[in-house]
């Protein structure tokens, strides 16, 4: 008879047991397109008495392959970030075939002062050879304007991103408090643990990550170079952003908890993420792109100025054709000077839209008569063209701050910069595709390892539907034993 | 262990994706023949193929200009060639009319006449440029000597006789002239009016710095001449002379003087025009064989180039038809997975 009411007993919480199990593999089964859910299992503890329950609910969760995905998740986002600025920046470069990069550019105002020096008292040539450096001013221009809008999107990017981190920070702090506190069942505990993984993973992207778990599940949250950014409450985040981004104004740089962590000489500076690669897109590729295009404009400047013609020169030399803000002065050499290539501009006296002299660009005489290099005004005189054709692939000083060489023609200088510029977009492109593939590898790992199958859900159903079954079988054997005891008993 | 459901479904899909948008390049590359990102594909490369591109448009530029030039010396040379004839036969006319009768008016006439041709050769226009003016392309020359109002060359041998025999050429008392008298006045005063410095003031206003075309950096060839060389003006001098040195009213023996001094010019002045011809022929020549250098080194640009942001046909149209395939293979399998479900089984 005690026999009959323990089995009873055990079919009975059987069935509750079946039933939560039920309940976890629907909850699964649910969840299955959610890539930031992790598979739950009930676990299953024998009682004494031979009864079951559900001791708790495991979650199918990794350390090692998520640090693994949020260090993956850092640098392909650095790295898409890099990308994505020196896409833009390479507008400025176009395809080779085209020529409308500034070197290319350069290369066409040779070409059209070529065609003029050999028929100097040609006005159409002229007039073509003025409209080509004004193309030129222009591109250098259009560069200045590009990179600077870069550097402009990268810092309000940069600010976003700070937004964002502080945002998720206090998300985290919610849902951080609610798993160390032990809220509600152990179900809704798993979810808080699902809840908290997915704010690090969305950390993860800005920049990279570490997580440190304490007692009580508490997880403290660390940048890469050990800047704290959560211990029991979120640390301030700030970055003040500029509202005008112009050559040579370096931007704000990002604090977390009072320590800068994005300029390159911190030592406490992040690594990866977002912030990193719009940090080195704002503070180092645009800015020594940005110095490359001017050093072009300077030199340009430079070759194309003009001397004192008197038989004892006394005059300085003054800035030809190109001018800009600093004009006449000719800009002292091998040094570059912050957004010049912005400023260069096409002479007035020399414009024929501005009213000016076309055939000073044959003779000279921007600055005066006495910088005139044909007094007689000849129409045959191309001595002054040859020179300034010359100039352009003539040595000649250059900043080495560009990176580049610090002596060489203008037009080497140019299409050096363009390889320059290309060379990095290529070694970002690689950098990205191998990223990404990082990132989706370790994406995959921790889908194979959390991620649901239906299939299995479904095996699981069809045996806990059985499990079910039998267990009612028992409770209805039980009930008619019982019946025909009692039944014999009356 | 098990495998996700969605990673297994998201297997076939990251490939697709990867498929479609190399195949989009593969057809881009296929249809212009480069790379279709060229400066990506190239990197630091980019560089060389700017560079490339440049040297080549440079090439360009310069066998263009090269054709012009060698126009305008060819004309020159025609022009000199023409100019020498002339001097031959003005010696002939004048060595058969120096002992005839009515030999001052004949040679007077063809004197005239080869003043006028020379004058005409001398201001040649080609596109709008004095050919002989040197760098000064837009001024022609040689004035006419005989214009109204009266030129300054005119001028200038009319105060220069008149100062040496206080008469003017027209004067019936020309034939006083002595040929001693004569021959001071023609290698004195009237010689005089022929040196550079003369020459320049009174009868051309062509420039003594002649053009010159840029092969390369630092490589510049003259590619013209100028009335100022001393070939045209000893041939003006000779023809000056006996155009207007009295001629018609001379004695016989003033006359010869002229003539002999007229020969004696000519000739030089074709031996020189002979030079400025060898001068610019040589030019000629220098273009011409920069022009086939470059000819040949743009061959190898191009090569270059196309060796540098080129595809090859073959091996992208043999990449489209892997990538459908691989496609095709995405598409079945991601087709088969999803038909692949335990639910349909029960």
């Amino acid at each position: 008879m005690a026999a009959l009411s323990t089995a009873l007993n055990i079919a009975r919480s059987s069935l509750a047991t079946v039933s939560g199990q039920t309940a976890v593999a629907s909850r699964n089964i649910a969840n299955v397109n959610n890539t930031d859910y992790t598979r739950k299992s009930a676990a299953i503890i024998s009682l004494s008495g031979g009864s079951t329950a559900i001791s708790g609910y495991n979650r199918a969760a990794d350390k090692l392959l998520l640090d693994k995905l949020l260090t993956a998740t850092a640098n392909s986002a650095a790295s898409d970030s890099i990308l994505s600025g020196l896409q833009r920046l390479s507008e400025t470069v176009g395809d080779p075939s085209a020529s409308s990069s500034p070197a290319g550019m350069l290369g066409k105002f040779q070409t059209s002062l070529q065609t003029y020096e050999q028929n100097p008292s040609d006005q159409t040539l002229a007039q073509n050879a003025v409209r080509v450096a004004g193309d030129l001013v222009r591109s250098l221009n259009a560069a200045t304007n590009t990179i600077q809008s870069v550097r402009q999107q990268a810092d309000s990017n940069m600010s976003e991103s700070v937004d964002r981190i502080n945002t998720l920070l206090q998300q985290f702090k919610v849902a951080n408090d609610a798993v160390v506190r032990g809220d509600g069942s152990s179900a809704e505990l798993s979810e808080n643990l699902d809840s908290r993984d997915r704010i690090i993973k969305l950390l993860s992207e800005e920049l990279g990550i570490r997580s440190v778990t304490g007692a009580n599940n508490d997880i403290a949250l660390y940048t890469d170079s050990g800047v704290t950014l959560f211990e029991k409450v979120p640390r301030t985040v700030s970055m003040p952003a500029t509202p005008s981004m112009v050559p040579g104004v370096s931007g704000n740089a990002v604090y977390i908890d009072g320590v800068d962590v994005t300029s390159p000489t911190s030592s406490m500076a992040t690594r990866s993420g977002n912030l990193f690669g719009l940090a080195k897109l704002r503070d180092d590729i645009t800015v020594v792109y940005q110095s490359q295009i001017d050093e072009m404009a300077r030199g340009l400047i430079e070759a194309f100025a003009e001397s004192d013609q008197s038989a004892v020169p006394t005059l300085a030399d003054a800035t030809g054709i190109f001018g800009y803000s600093g004009s006449p002065a000719v800009p002292a050499t091998g040094t570059a000077i912050a957004g010049l290539a912005g400023g260069i501009r096409l002479s007035a006296s020399v414009d024929p839209a501005q009213g000016g002299d076309m055939t000073r660009l044959r003779d000279g005489g921007i600055n005066g008569v006495v910088y005139n290099y044909n007094p007689t005004g000849a129409t045959g005189f191309s001595n002054r063209l040859t020179t300034l054709i010359d100039g352009l692939d003539t040595d000649r000083p250059f900043d080495t701050t560009t990176q580049l060489r610090g002596l060489s023609s203008l037009k080497s200088f140019g299409t050096a910069s363009t390889g320059w510029l290309e060379a990095a977009r290529q070694q970002a492109t690689s950098a990205s595709d191998l990223q990404t593939t990082m990132k989706s590898r370790s994406v995959d790992a921790l889908q194979r390892l959390n991620g649901v199958n239906i299939d299995d859900e479904m095996t699981v159903m069809l045996q806990l539907e059985r499990s079910y079954q039998a267990s009612a079988r028992i409770i209805s054997t039980v009930d008619k034993m019982l019946e025909s005891l009692l039944n014999a008993a009356g | 262990m098990s495998i996700s459901t969605l990673s297994l479904y998201f297997a076939p899909r990251n490939s697709i994706h990867e498929s479609q948008r190399q195949l989009v390049n593969a057809q881009t590359e296929l249809s212009t023949g480069r790379h279709a990102d060229v400066s990506l594909h190239l990197g630091a490369r980019t560089a060389d193929a700017i560079s490339l591109r440049d040297v080549k448009d440079q090439s360009t530029s310069v066998i263009e200009m090269a054709g012009l030039a060698s126009t305008e010396l060819e004309i020159t040379q025609n022009s000199l060639t023409a100019l020498t004839n002339l001097a031959h036969q003005f010696s002939a006319t004048l060595i058969g009319a120096r002992n005839s009768v009515n030999g001052q008016e004949v040679v007077k006439a063809a004197a005239k006449t080869a003043m006028e041709s020379l004058g005409a050769i001398l201001n040649v226009t080609h596109d709008g440029k004095y050919i002989f003016a040197g760098i000064n392309t837009d001024t022609a020359p040689l004035a006419n000597y005989s214009a109204v109002p009266l030129s300054s060359a005119k001028s200038a041998v009319d105060a220069s006789f008149l100062a040496e025999f206080g008469m003017s050429q027209n004067s019936p008392a020309v034939g006083t002239i002595t040929a001693s008298q004569m021959d001071i006045f023609l290698n004195g005063n009237f010689s005089t009016l022929f040196t550079p410095a003369a020459w320049s003031s009174t009868f051309s206003t062509a420039a003594d710095q002649n053009r010159t075309a840029r092969l390369d950096r630092g490589y510049n060839v003259e590619v013209s001449t100028n009335a100022n060389e001393a070939a045209f003006r000893d041939f003006t001098m000779a023809l000056t002379m006996v155009f207007d040195s009295g001629t018609g009213a001379l004695n016989q023996a003033a006359f010869e003087k002229v003539v002999d001094k007229a020969v004696t010019m000519s000739s030089t002045a074709s031996v020189d025009m002979g030079l400025v011809q060898s001068k610019l022929g040589s030019s000629q020549k220098v273009i011409s064989d920069f022009v086939l250098q470059l000819q040949d080194q743009n061959a190898i640009l191009t090569k270059e180039i196309t060796a540098l942001e080129g595809v090859d046909p073959y091996e992208v149209s043999t990449r489209i038809n892997l990538l459908t395939t691989q496609l095709e293979a995405s598409y079945s399998i991601t087709a088969r997975i999803n038909k692949l479900n335990l639910m349909n089984y029960l």
